[in-house]
């Protein structure tokens, strides 16, 4: 809404419709309507927050570092590991247990010992914490917002698909026969749009639940309506 | 060695047609996947080339690999802590027990700094904090001090100086360098506090170098790899791999002299420019349990006090010495 002012104030000639966003309820940033797109470095806020990155207790913890082949040492032959440089190993495998839980975990990703540690660590944290936490547990909740955000995509073609439908049915004159589909579609959208809720993210107008209802008629609604009760938000861009 | 099962090398067959050649030198099923993954990898970020032109290259590096060349030859870097070292002829590639090393030294100094809160005798007061590397090779220790030093942000700053006698691995080590601030693993500043000099060790004009870099010649922490390797050990341990790519330089040491053995001709050396320079601890790898015990002893000679670290695989690597109680705490093995 501040933005919404500030930018009233600032901008020689606002659109009407960017005009009556700034007192309705902007789903876009006044911005983007102007056709540039806010630019910042800092995490936007409106995001939901996600569960932290499970930590292990460093003393629960047993680690391992595997080589290649052990080389065990043959008719009185030194051990070849314990001369160091002697061989050159690529393996920087790290192997970790929990020992209250017995898990093991084994990284191999990187060439990196110290980051094959982390990520061996991390590993066995998410592990830990789905045994633990269940559904509430990091690794779960990012997956339903995974599978949220297939829905919504999933909506989003369903709703354009519906549209080019019925502009083709619209073109050749037959209404009636696609009545059938569209109510089966209606259907589904609305459908969705009770699921949509806790772990939502910030998406563009016209993206997903009963906030497209506003954007896309709310515009012309508030228009109209404006209009017919002369308040002061519409009196500004008549008065241009 | 023994012959590769025929098995295995119709199931990695199955899996890629490179992998029978990368089986060669890993033995393994599980690490020649790895090694393929990892070249894979880093061709694909190589600007400029085609697919078919990918498809080939791989196969000439994975050919090359079974003829025995070192994968960070292959790769051109090795991943060391938080910085990546650049590899090829002329220099040993940096192995994981000397990360080992340099990582927990630095841990260490910082858990001691934050112990007390940063007021202490552990930092000069009136200079820079000052490392030196002794046998730095391809810069390995001097980059990876560097990083964990910047970590640390000490009011007065910190230098890093490395010294080798082999202009190959330095002209690597100060490539490295540009290559780590490029990368953003150094900052920019990093081109001031760390320095190399091309000085042979063994020879005296070593001290007089390290006063052209540090002021007064005074440093605070040694830390040197030095090649360590007798010459019989060379020629039965060291794989052929080893042998055939990497500088015999920077595993054996020239030659032994009075009364000192081969493979310890370097440690006197580094002992007595440690007492010249001044220094407050030292920090040594060594090839194992015997060699530490003799370390040790040459060091407690001399009045030091010492202390050992032990690496992941169990072996005495680490001889670790220090003047004045205040660095007592180098002793701490508690690593796990």
């Amino acid at each position: 809404m501040i933005r919404g002012k500030s930018l009233l104030r600032a901008s020689a000639a606002p659109s009407p419709r960017c005009l009556l966003r700034a007192y309705g309820r902007p789903r876009t940033p006044c911005c983007q309507a102007h056709g540039y797109r806010p630019f910042g470095v800092t995490a936007s806020l409106y995001k939901k927050q996600m569960p932290p990155r499970p930590k292990v207790n460093e003393d629960e913890l047993e680690e391992k570092f595997l080589k290649g082949t052990p080389k065990k040492p043959i008719g009185g032959q030194k051990k070849l590991i314990l001369i160091y440089g002697t061989v050159n190993k690529t393996s920087s495998a790290v192997q970790l247990r929990h020992i209250p839980a017995g898990i093991v975990v084994k990284s191999q990703e990187t060439r990196s010992r110290e980051q094959n540690r982390k990520i061996a660590r991390q590993l066995l944290a998410s592990k830990l914490e789905d045994i633990e936490k269940g559904d509430q547990s990091r690794n779960n909740v990012l997956k339903q917002v995974a599978n949220k955000k297939k829905a919504s995509k999933r909506k989003k073609s369903l709703r354009k698909y519906r549209k080019l439908d019925e502009a083709k049915a619209e073109a050749a004159g037959q209404l009636t026969d696609g009545s059938d589909n569209e109510s089966e579609v209606a259907g589904e959208l609305e459908a969705g749009e009770e699921s949509d809720g806790e772990w939502e993210e910030e998406e563009e107008e016209g993206a997903s639940g009963s906030a497209v209802q506003v954007a896309e008629n709310g515009p012309v609604n508030q228009l109209q309506d404006a209009k017919a009760d002369g308040n002061t938000p519409s009196e500004k861009p008549e008065q241009r | 060695m023994p012959r590769l099962p025929p098995h295995l090398v119709t199931t990695a067959r199955a899996q890629h047609p490179l992998l029978p050649l990368l089986l060669r030198q890993t033995r393994t099923l599980p690490l020649a996947l790895s090694e393929l993954r990892w070249l894979r990898e880093y061709i694909s970020q190589l600007p400029n080339l085609t697919l078919s032109r990918q498809h080939d290259h791989l196969r000439h590096l994975c050919r090359r690999r079974s003829l025995g060349a070192p994968l960070q030859y292959l790769l051109k870097s090795q991943p060391f802590g938080d910085v990546d070292i650049l590899c090829g002829k002329g220099a040993l590639i940096p192995r994981p027990e000397t990360e080992e090393t340099v990582v927990r030294l630095f841990s260490l100094l910082e858990s001691q700094l934050h112990k007390n809160n940063h007021n202490n005798a552990l930092l000069p007061t009136d200079r820079e904090l000052r490392v030196l590397d002794l046998c730095t090779g391809p810069g390995s220790i001097t980059l990876l001090a560097a990083s964990n030093l910047y970590q640390l942000h000490l009011p007065r700053g910190f230098r890093v100086l490395g010294v080798d006698i082999s202009r190959a691995a330095l002209t690597l080590a100060r490539r490295s360098l540009k290559y780590n601030i490029t990368t953003g693993a150094l900052p920019p500043a990093a081109k001031h506090s760390i320095s190399f000099i091309t000085a042979d060790i063994l020879n005296s004009n070593t001290h007089a170098a390290i006063e052209e870099n540090f002021g007064d010649g005074s440093v605070d922490i040694v830390i040197a790899n030095p090649p360590y390797v007798s010459l019989e050990g060379y020629w039965k341990d060291t794989s052929r791999s080893v042998r055939l790519y990497e500088p015999e330089m920077a595993l054996v040491p020239p030659s032994g002299r009075d009364g000192v053995r081969r493979e310890d001709v370097f440690y006197p050396a580094i002992e007595s420019l440690s007492r010249r320079v001044h220094a407050r601890a030292v920090v040594l790898e060594t090839g194992g349990d015997e060699q530490s015990a003799r370390v040790e002893q040459l060091f407690e000679g001399s009045g030091w006090r010492t202390g050992v670290w032990v690496d992941f695989a169990g072996v005495r690597r680490n001889v670790v010495a220090w003047g004045d109680d205040s660095w007592s705490w180098l002793a701490t093995s508690s690593h796990s």
